[in-house]
């Protein structure tokens, strides 16, 4: 089981509801974020520029750096959804898992001295519910579900994509076999895309 | 993990782990025999403080406690923590050992576990910010850096020791071996600088870590082969070389994906 997200970058305006339906869905305080959406670009010299927008939150990696690191198993998978979540009761603060993640997925909330982070919206999914974030996207671009199983929703968008445009199946950079599980969909008639840096 | 009183309690675990390691070695390779006791006593004053450090920083005992919990997954931090308390323990045991006049045998066990322990400590406490986001820490010269210093302020706080106890008649060997390992920190530190493509912030790494903490610290070294107290300048140096190591790798924390964490900081903030 590899639940995740897909993300079509083709559809996505940038217009942030994921990260306020994030927000109320899981009482997100004032300040923190689970997830974000990263203006890249506008590139090139106009008239030839190109922009797109890059929503990202804990990319549930199969070979998670933050649980390696917790020092008190805080860190750890759910038991029936797969995702990776933090117990706030065993959270030390201790930050290792900040410091591990390559994808600034978490969040320190100093007055309560734990770390937070996306969860795939785990008290939804065990329902079978979709994530807050995929349910209420406008456009339709965030899906959710299994990668590992072929008749899934997600793995039938992620294959209808590489039919279409082998070259406009993406993901973030891997910086050391952590093998980030979400998958973004980007065609060439929306926008080149470039890694962040 | 990265905050200030973590990053000073794994030089006071260095330095206690390191003294540690001298005991043992003293042990086996016959010097320092009188002024063992004072020296373990001294390791375990300064694990002891290192562990008082870490609940500081962790917040409470119970805090630091817990982060036993992942030693089964192995989990830098908690194997470094793990080190500091075996280092209590192997300091207390070992001082018991001395206090009751325990076997040849029996000393000389112990001292291989210190040996062990000393050496694997220090470098697990360096090695517990080898992390792929990380990209100036993702390197095993970081660990090498941090038991080499670690080695180096312990032969240099065991050799004081030795001169304050009015022991200093074997001095010479201990001194020559911490010579070489200032020599070989200072090779790694110039291999860790040139890792980080040489941007290193120069006051705390090349004034400090490198100038202060090996080659002044090898000049007292070599001096207090004919001064003898010149070795406790040493020791000042290399726990100030080892310091600003800490501060030095500190300042160059930067990440793999620069621009999400750029936003998770709350640059591009919604203000929600």
């Amino acid at each position: 089981m590899r639940n995740a997200l897909v993300i079509d970058l083709d559809r996505c305006t940038g217009c942030d509801t994921c990260v306020v339906a994030c927000k109320h869905e899981n009482g997100v305080d004032l300040g923190v974020y689970w997830n974000h959406v990263i203006p890249m670009g506008p590139y090139g010299t106009y008239p030839d520029i190109q922009m797109y927008w890059l929503p990202t939150q804990c990319q549930q990696c199969a070979n998670a750096p933050c649980l390696e690191v917790c020092p008190t198993g805080a860190s750890h998978r759910d038991d029936v959804t797969g995702a990776v979540v933090v117990d706030a009761d065993t959270c030390i603060g201790c930050q290792a898992c900040i410091a591990a993640c390559p994808y600034g997925a978490r969040t320190y909330v100093e007055d309560k001295n734990v770390v937070q982070k996306c969860t795939l919206c785990s008290q939804l999914t065990r329902d079978g519910k979709d994530p807050a974030c995929v349910h209420n996207c406008c456009t339709g671009a965030r899906l959710w579900g299994d990668l590992d199983d072929p008749d899934s929703e997600v793995s039938k968008y992620v294959a209808a994509a590489k039919e279409k445009d082998p070259e406009s199946v993406h993901a973030l950079p891997d910086p050391g076999d952590v093998k980030p599980s979400t998958v973004f969909i980007l065609s060439k008639k929306t926008a080149e895309w470039r890694d962040p840096e | 993990m990265t905050s200030w009183p973590l990053l000073v309690s794994t030089l006071l675990t260095c330095c206690g782990l390191g003294t540690l390691f001298f005991a043992g070695l003293g042990e086996v390779r016959g010097f320092g025999r009188r002024s063992r006791t004072p020296a373990l006593a001294a390791a375990l004053v300064v694990l002891v403080a290192s562990l008082v450090v870490t609940v500081v920083g962790y917040g409470s005992p119970a805090a630091a406690l817990a982060i036993l919990r992942g030693v089964t997954r192995l989990s830098g931090v908690s194997l470094s923590m793990l080190m500091t308390l075996l280092g209590v323990v192997l300091a207390v045991v070992y001082l018991a050992m001395q206090g009751r006049g325990a076997s040849r045998g029996a000393r000389v066990a112990i001292a291989a576990l210190a040996l062990f322990v000393g050496a694997s400590g220090a470098w697990l406490a360096g090695n517990q910010y080898v992390l792929a986001n990380k990209p100036a820490w993702n390197t095993w010269l970081l660990p090498v850096c941090y038991l080499l210093n670690a080695l180096a302020m312990g032969g240099a706080l065991t050799c004081s020791i030795m001169v304050l106890a009015h022991d200093a008649k074997t001095t010479r060997q201990p001194l020559c071996v911490t010579a070489a390992v200032v020599v070989a920190n200072l090779i790694a530190l110039v291999g860790y600088a040139a890792h980080t493509g040489w941007t290193v912030s120069p006051v705390p790494f090349w004034g400090v870590a490198v100038a202060v903490g090996c080659v002044v610290a090898l000049a007292c070294v070599v001096a207090a082969l004919k001064v003898p107290q010149l070795v406790i300048a040493a020791f000042l140096c290399t726990a100030a070389g080892g310091l600003c190591l800490r501060v030095a790798m500190r300042l160059l924390d930067g990440d793999f994906i620069q621009i999400v964490h750029a936003v998770s900081s709350g640059v591009h903030g919604y203000g929600l």
